[in-house]
């Protein structure tokens, strides 16, 4: 295959890419995000998985055994921890506008400059190695595929490297989809989507190369286990050779646990570009089942090689590529190419992405803006410097990474640099896992911590691979540092039966965290610190209110403030946000000093942009900051919580007491309601009473203490006791009549009642009344009968009520008339009486109970007040309606309807 | 001795009213007796009695008015008012003393005890 | 509540994946014998393997509505 086709294939293969990121943010803009979703975030971790992966361990496993697995048997043992780990991680980042891990340790430890250096140059050198172990992965597989077996180390014919010209495309491609905001923490959308189409293109071309060897070459897998069996070489393969090999397993399981979660390029795509918490919990399973899949045919290709190739010169990391190759399947080997070619692409372009971030933030900008004198001017003009910073960073680390990858990398096997990358990042673990978990951490002892396993990791994976390479002399390696003898880089305080790594990580561990805890311990921390500690660590605590509480003390001006945010944001940008802000949390900006909380989101908002440390740096540039005691911070934070926690719990509370409030409320005023009604019927009832009683009582005591007055005298007195005990039976008998309507006890004893026949007889028992006041009545009733449902001898009562009503408003010789009329739906009866009438305003009143009795005016002897208020109960228990119309001077007329159905 | 105190009472309930006239009169008083306020106003002004019985829930003129306007009234400032009233609540009896009152007798009342108090009052 | 459990339960299957995926009890399959033609290590951590990914899934994948803490 010639050289043009291969590198055709790659940019083929680059120009997809470009496609699906394209695509991905063509998506967004339309409103549809494809990476909002578990499986593409688990696939886009499967970027843990590089050419190292692709190539390499089918080179370990051909050697080593069973000891590749613990890469990715320690991930499936993390993934486990991702929610309770991972998760808080993310938290944190998301509410404190982390993107990166340099930031992430630097802010928990206040914040602190020189950390975020020392992190950053931590994985500068832990890192760009790999990248170039990528870059060397790819032309090497070039040249398989081509054919080229002559590589050329070193720069001779640079030009004439395919791999330059791939390291352009991709730092092309990262500067891109790396590079499109200022802000580093928002999400890449294109990136993400990017890097989980690669995932899915190396496990597919990787399987398809398991299956041709196993099936295509071989006869399934115990074909090759068996004739791996006959080969003593092979055979000794299949076990853990000594207790050695254990303690390699289980160092390289805890390294890789590690890894999974401190990698820059796993940090960044698990933490940084996590969209959604929920996707953390879809990882927890599909990542180690991606594992699996991938690892899966790792073994019958190692031994599969083996066995066919290994009487040959060919190189057991290129095996997955070579076997197809020699076996003639050259579009397998296409295929395969570029399955490793995406397993390299996705490493260097997550981890440049990372780093390059990482160094801009932390290094670059501060330089930058600590150089050039930084005047605030608010007019965006440091969002290019800025951008073009981060590009340069990129070029720069790919530039790195090229020149390592000609220059160094071609003394080694895949695997060792990618160990010693591990064994670098594992390093942050103690500080960031001591950070979200044990607020005493301090930053003196994370410095330690990180700087010690710093050392110690160089001392003991570094300097050996640069000796074995020949770029440094054996003589520290074979006699020790200073030909001191306990301190060989291999076997450190003359340890051994330990590989390298192992060996590396166990000292660099053992120190990092001894120091990282015994300085945290023994050290004082600042205000800053304190109040870091306790937002990591009661994160979950703190995120529901991230902005709410702020510990900055001091004096800053707001027209500062907003200029310099408008130095990164442009000043349309910044002041939205700004005005936003404020307005979210009730802050005026109309006074010329800026609330701490505004100075403490601008900083927040800058730390997303530039890192928290420039962050830190621009602020202070604009404000005059007064230090906070530790006791002061935590008494903030504390009372804040509290505050925020019982508002929280008030607001509720509160919202909860409002409803029941005016639930009562609303019961209590019905029950006023109706114990007022009831208190005032009561209150006029014994009123009614009371006044029957006082004549009843004077006139029988007057007869009773005057046994000599006169006859006709004695007879008036004793009519009027009859008359008035009467007029109090009535009265009672209404009452309780009333009582019985009102509670519903009343049954009405329904009949076919004619009316005809019912108004006759009423108008015959008032005609006595009328005519002692010489009142004429008439009946107008049509000929025919009228026959209605109804409880005859209450609307007998209601009749007579009425009427007697009637002559008691009608004048001195006046008439009354009743008029019965009937429409379909009911029946009609009209009391009319000639009297002065009733005023409209009155009309709906007096069928109140005792309404007579609370308007004076009104009052008249004998009614008991009550007998309207009993003649519309009675109507309405029927289902019909009582009112009166009346006009003044024209009399009044009473109504009632009742249903014909 | 001097003339007869003269008594107005006033009630718009025609058994009390003829009660009580029967009993001022046996009591040796000079009565006189309205029906409504109206009435009540007319006399008192004219006949300037010495003591005045008054019902408070009447039609027209209540009997609140009545007293406030006897207690305003220079040639009447002697008279004494006795509330007779069916309302018992404190504040309409508070009210009736605050307006004056020597007396505020609630109904139902016993006579006999009445005359010793207007006795009393008179005395 | 709920959460908290899951939560448990993760951390204790990963507790127990340590055990089994290291020395001592892996040292049980550790043995030069073939099932199924395959190596008896082998099989080992592939089973393994794939019990756990089983038991992730089935703890993440139950319902529940709260996801905080």
């Amino acid at each position: 295959m010639s050289n043009i086709t291969a590198i055709l294939a790659a940019l083929l293969y680059l120009a997809i890419l470009f496609g699906v990121a394209y695509y991905a943010e063509y998506k967004l803009k339309k409103g549809k995000s494809i990476i909002n979703n578990g499986y593409v975030y688990a696939l886009s971790l499967g970027v843990y998985c590089t050419a190292w992966t692709y190539y390499g361990s089918v080179g370990q496993a051909s050697t080593r055994g069973i000891e590749f697995l613990a890469v990715y048997i320690g991930p499936t043992i993390m993934a486990a921890l991702f929610w309770p780990i991972l998760r808080k991680i993310v938290r944190i980042c998301k509410t404190q506008r982390i993107n990166s891990i340099a930031d992430l340790i630097s802010i928990r430890y206040g914040k602190n400059f020189s950390l975020a250096v020392v992190v950053t140059v931590l994985c500068i050198l832990g890192v760009i190695p790999y990248i170039a172990l990528q870059l060397k992965a790819i032309s090497g597989s070039m040249n398989i595929l081509t054919g080229n077996t002559e590589t050329l180390p070193g720069l001779s014919n640079i030009l004439g490297d395919n791999t330059l010209y791939i390291a352009i495309a991709l730092a092309f491609f990262i500067m891109l989809f790396g590079t499109r905001s200022i802000d580093a923490s928002e999400k890449h959308e294109g990136l993400v989507a990017a890097i989980a189409f690669e995932s899915i293109v190396k496990l597919v071309a990787f399987i398809a190369v398991g299956l041709f060897v196993t099936f295509g070459l071989f006869n399934g897998f115990s074909d090759i286990f068996s004739k791996a069996a006959d080969d003593p070489t092979l055979s000794k393969l299949f076990q853990f050779s000594d207790t050695g090999s254990y303690s390699t397993w289980t160092g390289l399981i805890l390294l890789s646990m590690l890894a999974i979660i401190f990698l820059p390029r796993q940090f960044h795509m698990g933490v940084v570009e996590n969209v959604k918490e929920v996707h953390i919990k879809k990882a927890i399973w599909v990542l180690p089942l991606y594992l699996l899949l991938i690892t899966f045919f790792v073994f019958p290709i190692a031994f599969g090689g083996k066995l066919l190739l290994g009487h040959t010169a060919i190189n057991a990391d290129t095996y997955v590529l070579a076997l197809p190759m020699q076996h003639g399947a050259k579009w397998l080997g296409l295929i395969t190419f570029i399955g490793g070619f995406s397993a390299a692409t996705s490493m260097i372009i997550v981890e440049t992405i990372a780093i390059s971030t990482m160094m801009s933030n932390n290094i670059a900008t501060p330089l930058l803006l600590a150089s050039q004198k930084f005047k605030p001017k608010g007019d965006g003009q440091l969002t290019n410097p800025i951008l073009n910073i981060r590009r340069f960073s990129i070029i720069l680390i790919i530039s790195l990474a090229f020149l390592y990858d000609k220059l160094v990398a071609q003394h080694f096997s895949l695997v060792s640099i990618g160990m010693v990358s591990f064994a670098a990042v594992a390093q942050f673990a103690p500080a960031v896992l001591g950070g979200i978990y044990w607020k005493q951490a301090s930053q003196k002892g994370a410095m330690a911590g990180i700087s010690i396993g710093f050392a110690i990791w160089f001392f003991t994976a570094v300097i050996p691979s640069l000796a074995s390479a020949g770029i440094i002399s054996m003589n520290t390696v074979d006699q020790g540092l200073f030909g001191i003898s306990w301190l060989k880089p291999l076997s450190l305080f003359g340890m051994q039966g330990m590989d390298s790594i192992t060996h590396c990580f166990f000292w660099s561990m053992i120190f990092n965290i001894t120091a990282f805890a015994v300085v945290s311990l023994n050290s004082k921390k600042t205000g800053q610190e304190a109040y870091q500690a306790e937002i990591f660590v009661d994160i979950f605590r703190h995120s529901s209110t991230p902005d709410s509480n702020t510990i900055w003390k001091g004096t800053a001006y707001l027209p500062d403030l907003n200029s310099l945010l408008a130095n990164f944001l442009g000043a349309e940008r910044a002041e939205k946000i700004i005005a936003t802000y404020a307005r979210r949390h009730n802050i005026s900006l109309e006074t010329n000093k800026a609330d701490p909380r505004l100075v403490a989101f601008a900083e927040k908002i800058l730390g997303g942009v530039i890192g928290s440390a420039s962050a830190r740096i621009m602020v202070s540039s604009v404000s005059k900051e007064e230090e906070l005691t530790v006791d002061e911070v935590l008494n903030i934070l504390r009372e804040s919580q509290q505050v925020l926690g019982a508002n929280k719990e008030l607001r509720k509370k509160s919202a909860e007491l409002q409803k029941a409030t005016a639930q009562l409320t609303d019961a209590n005023k019905q029950l006023q309601d109706m114990d007022r009604n009831k208190d005032e019927f009561l209150y006029t009832v014994t009123h009614e009473l009371r006044t029957p009683l006082t004549s009843i009582r004077a006139m029988a005591e007057i007869v009773h203490d005057n046994t000599d007055m006169d006859e006709d005298q004695r007879e008036q007195f004793l009519s009027g006791i009859i008359k008035e005990t009467e007029r109090l039976s009535h009265l009672i008998t209404q009452v309780l009549n009333l009582e019985k309507y009102e509670s519903g006890k009343q049954l009405l004893n329904m009949t076919s009642v004619q009316m005809n026949g019912l108004i006759n007889d009423a108008v015959r028992s008032i005609r006595p009344l009328a005519n002692e006041k010489g009142i004429q009545t008439e009946i107008k009733i049509p000929d025919s009968m009228f026959l209605v449902q109804c409880d005859e001898a209450l609307i007998m009562q209601v009749l007579t009520n009425l009427l007697s009503n009637a002559v008691k408003f009608a004048p001195q010789n006046g008439h009354v008339s009743v008029t019965l009329q009937s429409t379909y739906e009911e029946l009609q009866v009209r009391v009319h009486d000639n009297g002065k009438g009733i005023e409209p305003g009155l009309h709906e009143l007096i069928f109140d109970k005792f309404f007579q009795a609370k308007n004076q005016t009104l009052r008249k002897p004998e009614g008991s007040g009550l007998g309207l208020a009993i003649c519309k109960k009675i109507i309405l228990l029927h289902g019909g309606d009582i009112w009166v119309e009346s006009e003044d001077g024209n009399g009044s007329t009473f109504i009632f309807t009742l249903p014909l159905s | 001795m001097s003339a007869l105190k003269k008594i107005l009472v006033v009630d718009d309930d025609p058994y009390i009213l003829m009660s009580l006239e029967f009993l001022m009169k046996k009591n040796g008083y000079d009565v006189m007796v309205a029906r409504n306020g109206k009435e009540a106003l007319d006399i008192v002004e004219k006949q300037l009695p010495d003591v005045v019985l008054l019902d408070i829930m009447m039609p027209d003129v209540d009997g609140y008015e009545i007293c406030r306007h006897i207690k305003s009234s220079k040639k009447l400032k002697d008279a004494k008012v006795v509330f007779m009233s069916a309302k018992t609540k404190e504040a309409d009896i508070k009210k009736g003393y605050d307006l004056g009152a020597s007396l505020y007798i609630t109904k139902p009342f016993s006579t006999r005890e009445m005359i010793k108090q207007i006795k009393e009052l008179i005395a | 509540m709920q959460s908290n459990v899951k939560r448990q339960k993760l951390i204790l299957t990963s507790i127990l994946l340590m055990g089994l995926f290291t020395y001592p009890v892996i040292s049980i399959a550790n043995k030069r014998v073939m099932v199924a033609g395959i190596p008896l290590l082998f099989l080992y951590v592939l089973l393994v393997w794939i019990i756990a990914i089983i038991v992730f899934a089935s703890i993440t994948n139950t319902k529940q509505r709260k996801e905080d803490e």
